[in-house]
């Protein structure tokens, strides 16, 4: 070494800007102005026809008293907090089958993935079928155990349920990212283990978990954020019914934006939810010290 | 896991293991029957003739079954040229995400700058803002640049990473010890052949997934094309696949059949490109 | 070497002037919005374009296509370049954007045509596009509301055939003797109708049920026959038990009506003429025909109602007038008789529907003169969506659901309801 130290960290700050430069370049040639234009539209009133006008705090204060703002919001808790986890464990334990060695696993992986890639009008019209009250599968196999299964999506009470079984099916996603981050655990640590008599839970709590957590809270974050923005279900089984019971904050957001063409009350119904799923996702990084093990951590400045 | 496991414990190693593998091949079965069900129902519906597709409860095995749809589904759209459009973008776009995202990845997670966690924290923030909001702004600014009708929406932006993947990158980057990287720097590495010789062949799992998770989501992209592409000729083959609708009628055997075409490539690239980030490199060694 | 450059120069001038005039007479290309086609249906508009072009070489005209109709034309339309020409459907796009001030005002061009005019339209569906004495879409269709039913089921039965003299208590007598167990399992299997939820628009229509006042300043969704009428309908699911039971909001929408009627699992849907051409083609499995929706009671009037389509110039158009001579062409006689001996459309204009060519288009019903009565009876009717706005018509549906799912009953919800709906009214003006 002979270069002082502090121009080996000149020379890393400089190449660490350098190298997220694509990113950050990106950032202000695509990204900055529209999310700028939806944080102004956010104080306008703009119905995608007539010019913008600027009405102040208006879009926020409607809002507040706007009763399918919260009951949306409730509904996109109510489903996140069952969401998040769910698709979290599913797709952690759907990895964890799917690294087994074993013949044919290959094309295990493949089904599992599959939902997640097959036409969007298969899986509705499959799950129309799966939840039709009258011929559907669910009420039928119901049936032969002496239960009158409910209407499903025509329910008030169920609607909800059965979109949250449905989201589970996307969980390939999160358990393609849990294989790739199983493969990075060394095979010692497990071998290490054995010969200090550790059982097979030991090993998972000890070793696995701990080791596979940095794509545990990547999987976390992602699935937060996605679930305060799920949609398309909602959109095409539901339609947000009945009653609102399936209105989704974001499928809400759409109707106002694209169907009451109020983008300006829109975006500001965006910013809450923005600042919500930062709020929540801040509350994550936070207690990340004390369940995230990277091997090493580099600190910025 | 398990055949680690089986070792150290009394039953005799052989029936252990075949226990464990019995009741894995079970549980993943069942599982699998679940998650095979859109796709039984695409591929029995895109057999169907016309006539039986609304049977109800569906009718799993089509009786006649229908060969013709895959042929007469490419004479209605033409569909290799779709394909071919859609392989360019995707690579195009593919090679762009694959080069910035790594490399911003490896910034984020292993280098120290002044506001690198300012701007992780903007990163991350561009994905929590509902993109129905931005939708028009974008096309209005895409419109502005005369890129309507181009595929320059759909590959340019790839050249400068995803937030998603590249917050996907940095967690697998830094779970790679630093020990290594510390290493190369006193042999004298600079820091991108410590990215290009170190934290890329490490993170090849993590890159393969990317590579997946990518081309899956831009060959099957819907909304993107829709907005920014009118010409035919420049079509998609998520677009391509409207041809089967029109707006009072669904043609959902010749749709279906167009869709496992489409699929297609999605299925084989899966398969086969599983075993780069299952049975990726395996990094012994290096801890201790 | 000055020389030549020289000649040069004056060369690529010499050749600039002659491509200038050229440029300055280029071919003005306008956009027309138009949902996707079937193959034979491009191949038909390929055709038509060469005519056009013949009548007008200076236009080109490009297509773009697309189903997601909607939301392309709004893109388009807030980016400040909209296609030329788009087709708004009354209750979608029309509802949606006319009254923001999105569309031309094509009086003026009407009166100059000598091909369209108000005389060559039906006025139910003319009038529909006129707001404010603003002619704001010129129709294209008048899809009419009608019964589609299994005759293998009612021969079963051995019942006669839903016609055009049947009354609304005649479908329901009928409904409850197709509801069955065919396969003898003690689970209802076969129901007497298809009903979708949005459908109660139109069913109040056919009886005659006036939704606001002349003016539209008052919502009118709490008169008692307002109110009988949703719980006669609700009555089909809850109390009847004939009506194919809701499987969801979304579920019931347009295409999935389907599920019943196609499917083989109920004798009758409550329906329209878009649909006819699609079951002409799907359903082998029985067979079945069309007629009128019934009448509000014995020898009442009959009111039918539609859904229809128009031709639309957004405002910020390149060219207005160009894109006129294209609606103009697309709707004259010839092309439009054309066009209805293709599909199962019902044409807005009258000679088009009195044309031999729509009279002897081989879809059911064997005698179409059946849809020129229903034409002829249909009645300028307001939907809640064309006064009340998008978002306030999906609160009044959310609000129903609960009738139709038989929480609460039409009495309870219609009341409260209206009210809101004519505080709602009274701050729009």
């Amino acid at each position: 070494m002979n270069k002082s130290k502090s121009t080996l960290l000149h020379r890393e700050a400089l190449d660490g800007w350098l190298y997220a430069s694509p990113w950050i370049i990106g950032f202000f040639l695509f990204t900055l102005g529209p999310i700028v234009a939806s944080f102004v539209l956010a104080f306008m009133k703009w119905d995608l026809v007539n010019p913008p006008r600027w009405i102040g705090l208006d879009n926020y204060l409607r809002m507040f008293n706007d009763s399918v703002f919260w009951s949306s919001l409730k509904v996109t808790a109510i489903y996140s907090c069952f969401g998040v986890p769910l698709n979290l464990f599913g797709s952690l334990i759907l990895a964890l089958l799917c690294n087994q060695k074993l013949r044919g696993i290959e094309i295990f992986r493949t089904i599992y993935y599959l939902p997640s890639v097959v036409s969007g009008v298969a899986i509705g019209l499959l799950w129309k079928w799966l939840f039709d009250p009258t011929f559907g599968l669910i009420n039928y196999l119901l049936s032969l155990v002496g239960i009158e299964g409910p209407m499903w999506l025509a329910s008030e009470t169920w609607a909800l349920p059965a979109l949250i079984v449905m989201g589970l099916w996307g969980v390939g996603g999160g358990m393609v990212i849990f294989l790739a981050g199983l493969q990075g655990i060394p095979l010692e640590l497990y071998e290490a283990a054995e010969l200090d008599g550790a059982n097979r839970w030991n090993k998972f709590w000890q070793i696995t978990i701990p080791m596979l957590s940095p794509v545990i809270f990547f999987n976390l974050i992602m699935g937060i954020i996605s679930s305060f923005q799920t949609f398309t279900y909602a959109y095409v089984m539901t339609g947000g019914g009945p009653n609102n019971a399936t209105l989704f904050y974001v499928l809400n957001l759409y109707y106002n934006a694209f169907l009451y063409l109020r983008m300006g009350y829109a975006s500001a119904l965006a910013w809450f939810l923005f600042l919500v799923i930062l709020a929540l996702t801040g509350l994550v990084f936070k207690s990340s010290p004390m369940w995230v093990y990277y091997e090493s951590e580099v600190k910025g400045r | 896991m398990d055949d680690t496991f089986a070792k150290t414990h009394f039953l005799t190693a052989a029936q252990r293991n075949t226990l464990n593998k019995l009741i894995g091949y079970i549980v993943l079965t069942v599982l699998g029957i679940a998650f095979f069900l859109p796709f039984a129902w695409m591929l029995s519906t895109a057999l169907k003739a016309e006539g039986y597709v609304f049977a109800f409860p569906p009718q799993w095995i089509p009786n006649p079954v229908q060969w013709s749809n895959f042929v007469e589904c490419m004479r209605v759209v033409p569909f290799g040229h779709y394909l071919l459009n859609t392989a360019l973008i995707t690579g195009i776009s593919l090679v762009g995400m694959l080069v910035s995202s790594t490399l911003v990845a490896y910034s984020f997670a292993k280098l120290r700058w002044p506001g690198r966690d300012i701007m992780f924290v903007i990163l991350l923030s561009t994905m929590m803002l509902p993109g129905q909001v931005t939708m028009i702004p974008i096309y209005i600014m895409f419109n502005r640049m005369g890129w309507v009708d181009t595929w320059l929406p759909l590959t340019v932006p790839a050249f400068f990473g995803s937030p998603f993947f590249i917050f996907l990158l940095r967690q697998f980057f830094m779970s790679i010890p630093t020990e290594l990287m510390e290493a190369a720097k006193i042999d004298g590495c600079s820091n991108f052949r410590i990215y290009s010789n170190i934290m890329v062949p490490l993170a090849k799992p993590a890159i393969a997934t990317v590579a997946i998770l990518h081309f899956l989501w831009t060959w099957n992209d819907f909304m993107s094309p829709l907005l920014y592409i009118n010409s035919p000729e420049k079509y998609t083959v998520s677009l391509g696949l409207q041809a089967f609708q029109t707006q009072y009628t669904t043609n959902y055997r010749l749709m279906m059949a167009a869709s496992l075409i489409a699929l297609a490539p999605c299925l084989l690239l899966f398969f086969f490109g599983q075993k780069y980030f299952v049975q990726g490199v395996i990094m012994t060694g290096i801890k201790g | 070497m000055v020389n030549k450059r020289m000649v040069s120069i004056i060369v690529c001038i010499a050749l600039l002037c002659c491509i200038a005039p050229s440029v300055g007479a280029a071919k003005k290309t306008i956009t027309i919005l138009q949902w996707m086609q079937s193959p034979e249906a491009q191949a038909r508009w390929d055709k038509l374009m060469e005519q056009f072009y013949e009548l007008y070489p200076d236009i080109e005209v490009k297509p773009i296509r697309t189903n997601e109709y909607t939301i392309k034309l709004q893109t388009m339309v807030a980016s400040g370049n909209p296609p030329d020409v788009a087709e708004a459907r009354v209750q979608w796009e029309y509802a949606m954007l006319a009254p923001r001030g999105a569309f031309m005002d094509l009086q003026p061009y009407i009166e100059k045509s000598t091909v369209l005019s108000r005389d060559y339209f039906f006025d139910s569906a003319y009038d529909l596009f006129n707001m404010n004495g603003a002619q704001l879409g010129v129709p294209i269709n008048a899809n009419l509301t009608c019964i589609v039913y299994n005759k293998d089921m009612f021969d079963a039965e051995g019942l006669p055939y839903p016609d055009e003299t049947w009354t609304w208590d005649d479908i329901l007598q009928a409904a409850l003797k197709l509801t069955k167990d065919v396969d003898g399992d003690g689970r209802v299997d076969q129901f007497g109708m298809v009903v979708p939820t949005w459908y109660f628009i139109h069913y109040l229509g056919s009886r005659g049920i006036n939704l606001f006042n002349e003016d539209q300043t008052q919502f009118l969704f709490d008169t008692p026959e307002a109110i009988e009428s949703v719980q006669w309908l609700a009555d089909l699911w809850t109390k009847h038990k004939v009506a194919v039971p809701l499987a969801g909001a979304a579920a019931v929408g347009e295409r999935d009506v389907a599920f019943g009627f196609e499917s083989g699992k109920a004798a009758m849907s409550l329906d329209g003429t878009w649909s006819i051409a699609d079951y002409a083609e799907t359903i082998q499995a029985f067979d079945w025909d069309v007629t009128l929706l019934p009448l509000a009671s014995p020898g009442a009037p009959r009111i039918a109602t539609m859904i229809t389509g128009s031709y639309v110039i957004p405002k910020k158009a390149k060219y207005p007038d160009e894109a006129w001579k294209l609606i103009e062409f697309l709707l004259s006689p010839e092309v439009r008789k054309g066009d209805v001996a293709r599909t199962g459309e019902v044409p807005a204009q009258i000679p088009v529907a009195n044309s031999a060519e729509f009279l002897s288009n081989p879809l059911p019903p064997a005698d179409r003169t059946m849809w020129i009565r229903g034409l002829e009876s249909a009645r300028f009717f307001i939907e809640p969506v064309t006064v009340l706005g998008m978002e306030l018509n999906r609160e009044i549906n959310q609000a129903l659901d609960q009738v139709w799912i038989g929480k609460k009953t039409a009495a309870e919800v219609m009341p409260p309801l209206t009210k809101r709906m004519n505080e709602e009214l009274a701050k729009m003006d």
